[in-house]
């Protein structure tokens, strides 16, 4: 009986592989959610997501977005009033304040994704994203 | 970066690497940029692409031979055996890669890898 080593590939090597990397994806994601940084975003997405007249701006730029789908009423006209309010959704304190949040909390995503990147030798979001087209690329 | 954060990132990264999918993704990017064919090939292929997108840029309009004979040459490329090995080994990194990003998303309850990449495109 021959006693020489071979080289089987075992299907089991590789998902155990893709379990550890589960685990440590999961790890990182909950450190990232006990960051200050994603904890004041969370606060300010709440608060934007809950006020009163950043729903109700968001509401009538939907109607007119929606109208523009149907193709009612004059089109400049829509994209005119869909312009001025947005600029006034943008202006409220509550929609800066979810920004400069966001941006802060953007920066750690991206100096993390740096890291993983470097360490797994091959850029981690770019592959990571799922694609929207549903072609797998 | 807290030191722990640090760590964990530093530890996924490590752990994709050790992968089988990374692996013999890394080894048939190198095969195929090693084979002077397949590297020359593709070099060729992406400076016609550069080319032809700056006119694009600059308003000029491309014609149909010159556009068809890029999409020739790109399928001449893609078809190449080290080429279609590569995006193969790709495609299954992309999977891991997509998996352990859901898993943060998970987390976090907001698109990890958009987040990542909005810091990019700004």
């Amino acid at each position: 009986m021959s006693t020489q080593p071979t080289n089987i590939d075992l299907p089991i090597l590789s998902i155990l592989g893709d379990a550890k990397a589960t685990q440590a994806a999961q790890s990182l994601g909950k450190l990232l959610a006990e960051t200050p940084e994603y904890q004041s975003f969370l606060q300010a997405l709440k608060a934007r997501n809950h006020d009163l007249e950043v729903q109700r701006l968001s509401a009538k730029i939907r109607e007119h977005e929606i109208a523009l789908q149907w193709g009612r009423g004059n089109v400049l006209e829509h994209q005119g009033e869909i312009n001025t309010l947005q600029v006034q959704v943008q202006s409220l304190p509550l929609v800066q304040t979810y920004h400069t949040a966001e941006q802060i909390f953007i920066r750690l995503c991206r100096e993390i994704d740096q890291v993983v990147s470097e360490n797994a030798g091959v850029e981690f979001a770019p592959l990571a994203r799922k694609s929207g087209c549903g072609c797998g690329g | 970066m807290n030191p722990e954060l640090l760590e964990a990132a530093r530890s996924l990264g490590e752990t994709l690497n050790q992968a089988k999918a990374v692996q013999a993704y890394l080894q048939a990017k190198a095969e195929a940029e090693a084979d002077p064919e397949c590297a020359s090939l593709e070099a060729h292929m992406w400076e016609i692409y550069h080319a032809l997108i700056a006119r694009q840029e600059n308003g000029e309009q491309l014609t149909q031979p010159e556009v068809q004979e890029f999409y020739a040459l790109q399928n001449q490329a893609r078809s190449h055996r080290l080429v279609q090995a590569r995006d193969a080994a790709l495609a299954q990194v992309k999977s891991l890669f997509a998996d352990a990003g859901s898993e943060i998303t998970g987390q976090l309850g907001v698109d990890f890898t958009s987040l990542a990449l909005a810091a990019l495109e700004q």
